[in-house]
């Protein structure tokens, strides 16, 4: 280690709130008609639409969980948690700069949006979780070595999209990692689940952030934020149900022209089997299932970050998954951010890069 | 799986628990030591009926129990050869010391800087209870080592380097009281966890800031082929202790190579004067007030060590 790496994020005792979980995330979108086809195909279902907004919700509840907003420009416009206590409500109501939205933004429930420090909007929605509903019927029994569950009955060949039962969660890299993920842990209540750290300098690069629920159970993560060279949405991942319906999503995607992006496979932390897809504008989405839930006692663990942690098997990872390359926007905003006096280590930067471009098996040649 | 165990003090009365998510189960069995500890285990597999409470009501104490031997291993992750300015691919020997048993101390709980003491250091280690006796020299490998190892836990070998090093007396400079944080967990493994080890990935933090963090697999000298030299030159009893090294990030740095030249060339004085001058300029050695948190686990989980919150105190 050449110099002492920089703190890790930590739970915080008394943060403003403890957010339940995510309820949303809001995208602009330059085409907004692609859009709503390629989200038809991914298998969220349209709650209401207008001309310049389009409002998706997954198969358990009939809150939207996706927002696509015509823009000039495809980028994130913000997203929202789930705070359950009146009181921790209204402790965020008198944050510095919060701004109180009596209907909130969909005219459903009131909420209050913050700014992160990227300057992203964080809207807190007063409304417990909703109920993952259990109507959803079982489309297909798996006949097991010990088990038989279909006689005379061959397995249902169905096609079409995937039902998507719930957002799961988004990753999001930052310019200034820790700045920003030690706000949710204060802000939100947020947990480190597990960090991941660059194999040389030991810096913490990146944290996976489960809600603070007590007993009751949660995702592994719910956010992760990483150092990145400008702030952006990485990926948003949505729950299925089963391998199947993952296989299945993949399948429909591909048949209507859409691109994949690397799956099936299994992650190791936080355990998901996973497809990842990419959505007109390019951005990664993911099919995942099977992820862990973890109550308020399970201890931060910490890894060294590369290709080759991100799953213990699946299909080869292509090269292009992880974008190295420093687009011209990213390096617009990496020079923006530079001057306008950000904390951004740029030796994380390359630490980083040339981690990023490790393949992740020995057989994979980049 | 392994079953997690601690010794604890609740309503001063000491016993021993099984730990799962953050409850303890209690076995009733009091002030066992870690050898009889064991022993009970194997005769005694099935949990007790007592209720059970929340680990924050207890105060969690060593899980290895004095008096014991405890060897340890020292150098033997290459990346802490390389800092400790020696070559891993010149260094074809197992180097083992011993720490005294006064050294001991709770997982979570104070570590006492000896006022005579500046270059206070720190070293998180994975250690390995013994379970099964050794009088003579025996060959063990992969498949027989689980025959020999009972548990693992989590060391802090503190050291006092300005002792250790100038004076050449490790076994002062790394046994003051309090330097050796064990636990909170015995992992009591059981079948194909000894696997497990190579999985298990250690962490240190001072402040909140990584010093030191790396995976048992880097371990040069593996415990199957320690164990055997072990048996050449040491008896061991279930319930001693082998501390199997750290990896690097400690506060301690050897001088490049060519100012160890140029120290070869000056009296020991003069040349341990100039160590601890120029030691003494390293902000990583431990002060009053600094928190040191570490822990060891494998990703999945399946070993977990539990963590260590030890704050560094003047000796009063």
């Amino acid at each position: 280690m050449n110099k002492s790496a920089s703190k890790i994020p930590t739970q915080t005792h008394n943060p403003v709130s403890s957010a339940q979980d995510i309820a949303y995330v809001r995208l602009g979108r330059r085409n907004l008609s692609e859009a709503e086809q390629y989200y038809t195909d991914f298998g969220l279902r349209v709650l209401s639409k207008t001309k310049n907004q389009i409002l998706f919700h997954g198969n358990s509840s009939n809150f939207p969980c996706w927002s696509v907003e015509e823009a000039g420009r495809d980028f994130l416009l913000g997203f929202g948690f789930y705070i359950s206590s009146e009181k921790e409500f209204d402790a965020l109501r008198k944050l510095n700069g919060a701004h109180f939205q009596p209907l909130g933004r969909f005219g459903n429930l009131p909420s209050v949006t913050l700014f992160d420090p990227s300057g992203l909007p964080v809207d807190a929605i007063l409304s417990e979780v909703p109920e993952v509903s259990n109507s959803a019927q079982i489309k297909r029994n798996w006949n097991r070595y010990d088990s038989i569950k279909r006689v005379n009955r061959p397995q249902a060949a169905d096609s079409g999209p995937s039902e998507v039962i719930r957002l799961g969660h988004a990753v999001f890299l930052k310019q200034e990692f820790l700045k920003n993920a030690q706000w949710y842990c204060d802000t939100f209540g947020m947990i480190p689940s597990d960090i991941q750290l660059l194999p040389k300098s030991k810096e913490p690069v990146l944290v996976f952030l489960r809600c603070n629920r007590g007993k009751t159970l949660t995702d592994h993560h719910t956010i992760v934020i990483g150092a990145g060279a400008d702030d952006h949405l990485e990926h948003c991942a949505f729950e299925l149900k089963d391998i199947d319906e993952i296989s299945q999503g993949r399948q429909w995607l591909l048949s209507q022209g859409w691109k994949a992006a690397w799956g099936l496979g299994r992650h190791l932390l936080g355990s998901q089997v996973f497809d990842y897809e990419r959505d007109p504008t390019g951005m990664l989405v993911e099919h995942y299932t099977d992820g862990d839930k973890f109550d308020d006692t399970y201890p931060v663990g910490f890894h060294e970050i590369s290709r080759k942690s991100l799953y213990q098997w699946g299909e080869d990872m292509p090269k292009d998954f992880l974008d190295s390359k420093l687009s011209f926007h990213t390096l617009r905003e990496l020079i923006k951010g530079l001057f306008s006096g950000r904390e951004i280590r740029l030796s994380t930067l390359i630490e980083m890069k040339a981690m990023v471009e490790r393949p992740p098996r020995d057989w994979i040649k980049y | 799986m392994a079953k997690n165990y601690i010794r604890y003090n609740k309503e001063k009365t000491i016993d021993w628990g099984q730990i799962e998510n953050g409850i303890v189960y209690p076995l009733n069995v009091g002030d066992l030591s870690t050898k009889e500890l064991l022993d009970f285990l194997k005769k005694n597999p099935i949990k007790s009926n007592t209720t059970n409470f929340s680990v924050k009501q207890a105060s969690i104490l060593s899980p290895v129990t004095a008096p014991c031997q405890i060897i340890c291993q020292g150098a033997n992750y290459r990346q802490h050869l390389v800092e400790s300015g020696l070559d891993p691919d010149d260094k074809s020997y197992n180097m083992f010391f011993t720490k005294s048993d006064a050294s001991l101390s709770n997982p979570i709980g104070k570590i006492i800087r000896p006022n005579h003491v500046k270059l206070l250091d720190y070293e998180i280690e994975l250690g390995i209870v013994f379970g099964k006796s050794i009088n003579s020299k025996i060959e063990v490998n992969s498949k027989n080592v689980s025959d020999y190892v009972a548990a693992f836990f989590m060391a802090n070998d503190v050291s006092a380097r300005d002792i250790q090093l100038p004076q050449m007396q490790w076994y002062k400079g790394k046994s003051y009281r309090t330097f050796l944080p064990a636990g909170p967990v015995l992992a009591v493994l059981e079948p194909g966890d000894f696997d497990l080890l190579n999985s298990l990935e250690l962490t240190l933090l001072v402040n909140d800031q990584i010093r030191q963090h790396d995976t048992a697999s880097n371990l040069v000298f593996k415990p199957a082929e320690t164990i055997s030299e072990l048996s050449q030159f040491c008896n061991v009893s279930p319930g001693d202790i082998l501390i199997t090294g750290t990896p690097s990030g400690c506060a301690l740095r050897a001088p490049g190579k060519l100012v160890q030249k140029i120290g070869g060339l000056l009296s020991e004085k003069k040349k341990w004067k100039l160590f601890i001058k120029g030691q003494s300029k390293r902000t990583e050695y431990l002060k009053p007030g600094d928190i040191v948190k570490s822990s060891i686990r494998s990703a999945d989980r399946r070993i977990d060590l539990g963590d260590q919150i030890l704050e560094v105190v003047q000796e009063s």
